[in-house]
Parts: C-alpha cells; structure tokens; sequence
C-alpha cells in the first residue's frame, strides 16, 4: 500500500501546455519529408477500389474538419492538422530561431488609462540581437513642444534596453529619469524566441487595456498576398478581449509571410469593434541584417539622465514615477 | 489512424514522417508534463519539448526498437534536460516559476481535510524541486509518468538497483523536508494563536 507522500506525488499535477506546442513539435519534422512522403501515399493508391476508398476517406475527414473550425475555437487541435496551422508553425518555428532583426513601424498612441487615442500615432523600432541585447523605442509620430509635454498617467512612450546580463534600462520619452533595474528572467526567456517579442496581440491588448492578461491570439485561416509588390502568404489571426472589458475591441492581425523563407515581412493589426467597424492601430515591417551595435549602448540613454538604480527590484519602475 | 505500438515502432524504424506525427501527437503532452516537473517553467518546458521531438527526428534511423516509443522519447527528454542544465547558468536553481497549479480535487474528503491535502501538495511541490536533480527525476518518471523500475532504469541509463535506491532515498528526503514544514507551520500557529491571546488581554 503507498504511503500518503506516494499519493499525493502520483496526484501532483503539470499545468496545461501551451496551445501552439503540438504544432511546434510538428514543425520539427521538415518539409522535404512530410512531401516525400505525401508523394509515396499517393504512389501507392494504385489499385482502384483502395482508390475509391481514400477518395471518401478524405471526403468524410474535409467535412469533419470544417465541422471542428465552426463549431469550436477556430485553432483546432485534432488529430488532423490543417496545412494553414502547419505552415504558420513553420513561421513560429523560423521566428524563434532568430538571433538578430529589427522591425519598424508605428501604431496608434494609448491614453492615460488605456484605450486608443483617436488621432495620435506613435513611432515603434525594436532591435533584437542575442549577442547584444533588447532594444525598444516608441515616441510620438509628432514630437510636441516642450511646454506640451504630456503630463499625468503613462503617455505610453519611452526606450527600453535590455542586456544580456538581465540589467535593463528604461527612460520616459520626455524625461530626464532613468531606471536601472534587473531582470535576467525575462531575458532568458526572449532572447530564446523572438517571435515571443513580436507577436505581441496580447501586448497590444494590454496597451488598450492596461495590466489585463488579454485574450491569447487564434489563428483563424490564411491566404495568398501582397505587401508592397512582394508576394506572401497572409495568416489572420485573431485576440479577444478579457470577458470582463466587454466593450475593449478584438484585434485581427494580418501577418505576411515571405513563402521562400517563412520570415514574417510585415504585420498590420486591426481593432475590430462591437459594432464591427475596425481601424488600423499598428503596422510594421521586418529587416533580418544585423542591427547596429550603438541601439545597444546603454551610455546613450544615460546622457543627461537622472539615475535610478533599482537593481534590487524585480522589475522596472512603479507607474509612479512615469511622466 | 490506429497503428499498434509494434506496426509504429516498425514505421519509426524506416523513418517515417506520417508515424513520427502520430508519435508526436500520442507523447506531446506527457513529454511536456515530464521537462515541466523537472524544470517547474511553462515556456522552458515547452521549448525542451520542441527540443526532444527534434533531436528524436533525427535520431529515427537509429531507433532500434528495444523499448517502447515511450520510453525512447523520455529518455531522450532527459539528455535534452540534462545538456540545458550543463549550458545553463541556473543549474539547480529551478526556482518555481509557475504558481498556483492545481491539482485533481479530492473528492473523498470534507473541506478541512481538502485543505490539509492541497496544503500537503503544495508542499509536496516545493520539497520535490529542493531535491537534487536525480532524485527528483526518478520520482517524477515513477509517481507522475507511471514507469516502472525497469523502465526507470532505461530512461536514467541506471541500473535497477540504483532505481531502487533513489526512490527510497528520494522519498525518504522528501518525508523530512515536509516533517520540517509541518513542524514549521506548527510553530507558525502556535506563534499566532498566543499573539491573539496576547491582544485579548490588552
């Protein structure tokens, strides 16, 4: 008979994988033998009646799909992968391998409290860079005078740095602080998948609404596209809001796809509204040369800054001390 | 598509793509569940995962069929464990990074007893990341992935009796660390209970 230690370690419980790591295991098998392979099937369906039979097989497991993506959550995870989810894997895997990129871009500014500004734009450039560290910028599309600077809450605009020693750098757009703090953690986990730093539709959620956990993005379907006169697979995935910020939109993304490399060339996300009107609230694209060395020189945020080094805590500033 | 573990394991050994899908789909999950109990970290157990099916790709051609698909695919799991920990800065200080993980409820009990039990769990937690790494992953692969010794001993590379003995061991640790909470927490309780009786007098 087990003793009651026994019990209760046979009972401990894993908490649930996450929602994408099937088909990340499943992108591990490359592309050239999942097609070799497809060609032997279709190799071997010589005989009539064997014919016959795959053809209504395939029939019933087609219905049967289109059965699961309307009547669950569009991200299936059925036995039978559709090509779409496997394909936007390969992209999730080929993101994550990433060692260096940078992507520009610009979205709409976030009030105090949250919510989207109606007129305002805000400048976006991050830098990755495992050797190197973590940039990040945003600042106003129109830098406003100095006697207009905003005043009160978050104006939401700032540059960040990371190092891969954990220390992080913060400074608010239009101040003089800046805070020092260590987070080797958080490094840790992006500096291994820079697709985690820029498939941010929770990111963007929490920026409408502030300190929310948000909706995790469902891939919903993909088709063929164009972004500036370069062909790419388009992927629309989609984030719902909390259940408890009814009125917050829903963000659609659209992610082109380079088919050659399966690196991300650009992405647009959308709000969509209760009342189904949507508007355009962040939009960038992707350079895979290696970034310039100075966006990682801490000594540029520090010029004229006054210092707060708060090593001890865990992780940036308090609102508080934000302007 | 229903292969049997033999027609699987026959499929595996030719290298092909379509079984290791269904060995995939089949093993994800427990796969996941194992590198998290060693490593108490949602998104570095995921990775590992990602890691295990790779590194069992392309180890296919060389799969010889001894033991089950099961145990292959653990015992890989614990070298891509083992050569994280080698690489990593952290080593052994796997610090619990997922909190509030609830166990299956126990439905026998009255509330003060369901307490008492997830109290014990959560403690039985934290004692089993305290121990040193191979016990810790002989009682992960007997109590929560349900192998036996025998298995154990394939999946560690160990021989049976060392099995054996890192249970015994294991368990035997982690019975002191929670004798030591429970009599912390008892010291805890009766501090609390004479401050209350203190304010009453006041």
């Amino acid at each position: 008979m087990r003793s009651r230690i026994e019990n209760h370690l046979s009972r401990l419980a894993a908490p649930a994988e996450p929602e994408n790591l099937k088909a990340r295991c499943l992108a591990t098998i490359p592309a050239t033998a999942r097609n070799s392979v497809q060609s032997q099937r279709y190799a071997r369906a010589a005989h009539p009646l064997r014919q016959q039979l795959r053809v209504a097989a395939a029939l019933m497991a087609t219905a049967a799909l289109s059965l699961a993506f309307w009547n669950t959550r569009p991200h299936s995870d059925d036995a039978t992968m559709p090509p779409d989810s496997a394909a936007f894997a390969q992209t999730v895997e080929a993101m994550r391998r990433l060692t260096f990129m940078r992507c520009r871009g610009r979205q709409v500014k976030t009030g105090a409290k949250g919510g989207w500004r109606t007129t305002e734009w805000a400048v976006l450039d991050t830098a990755f860079d495992a050797a190197r560290g973590i940039y990040s910028g945003i600042w106003p599309a129109v830098i406003p005078a100095a006697d207009q600077h905003p005043a009160g809450g978050n104006s939401g605009v700032y540059r960040f740095l990371q190092l891969p020693d954990g220390t992080l750098y913060m400074r608010p757009f239009m101040s003089a602080d800046l805070f020092i703090s260590s987070d080797p953690q958080t490094w840790h986990r992006l500096s291994k998948n820079a697709f985690a730093l820029l498939m941010g539709e929770r990111a963007a959620l929490a920026e409408y609404i502030p300190s929310t956990g948000g909706g995790a993005p469902q891939l919903i379907s993909s088709a063929n596209g164009v972004w500036k006169g370069r062909q790419a697979r388009v992927f629309i995935l989609l984030a719902k809001p909390p259940s408890d910020h009814r009125g917050a939109p829903a963000i659609r993304t659209q992610a082109y796809v380079d088919p050659a490399t399966h690196l991300m060339t650009a992405r647009q996300s959308f709000a969509v509204f209760a009342d189904s009107t949507e508007r355009l609230v962040m939009e960038e694209e992707y350079d895979y040369s290696r970034p310039d060395a100075a966006l990682f020189n801490p000594g540029t945020l520090r010029v004229g800054a006054r210092i707060h080094d708060q090593r001890q805590r865990k992780w940036g500033p308090s609102q508080s001390h934000v302007q | 598509m229903t292969w049997s573990e033999t027609q699987l394991m026959r499929r595996l050994q030719r290298g092909e793509s379509v079984a290791f899908e269904i060995v995939v789909e089949r093993h994800y999950q427990s796969v996941f569940r194992q590198l998290w109990h060693f490593c108490h970290d949602c998104e570095l157990a995921a990775d590992l995962t990602q890691e295990t099916f790779a590194q069992a790709w392309k180890s296919l051609t060389s799969f010889a069929g001894k033991s089950s698909v099961r145990t292959w695919l653990y015992s890989i799991a614990v070298r891509v464990w083992y050569r994280w920990l080698e690489n990593s800065a952290n080593q052994q200080n796997c610090v619990p990074l997922d909190e509030g993980i609830e166990s299956l409820p126990d439905d026998a009990l009255n509330p003060a007893q369901r307490l008492e039990a997830q109290t014990l769990r959560e403690d039985a937690q934290t004692a089993l990341q305290g121990l040193p790494a191979p016990y810790r992953e002989t009682l992960v692969l007997f109590y929560m992935q349900n192998l036996k010794c025998r298995e154990v001993s394939e999946v560690l590379e160990v021989p049976l009796g060392t099995v054996k003995s890192r249970l015994h061991e294991g368990l035997k640790r982690l019975k002191t660390a929670l004798d030591k909470a429970e009599a912390v927490e008892a010291e805890i309780l009766k501090g609390e209970r004479q401050c209350e009786a203190e304010l009453k007098t006041i």
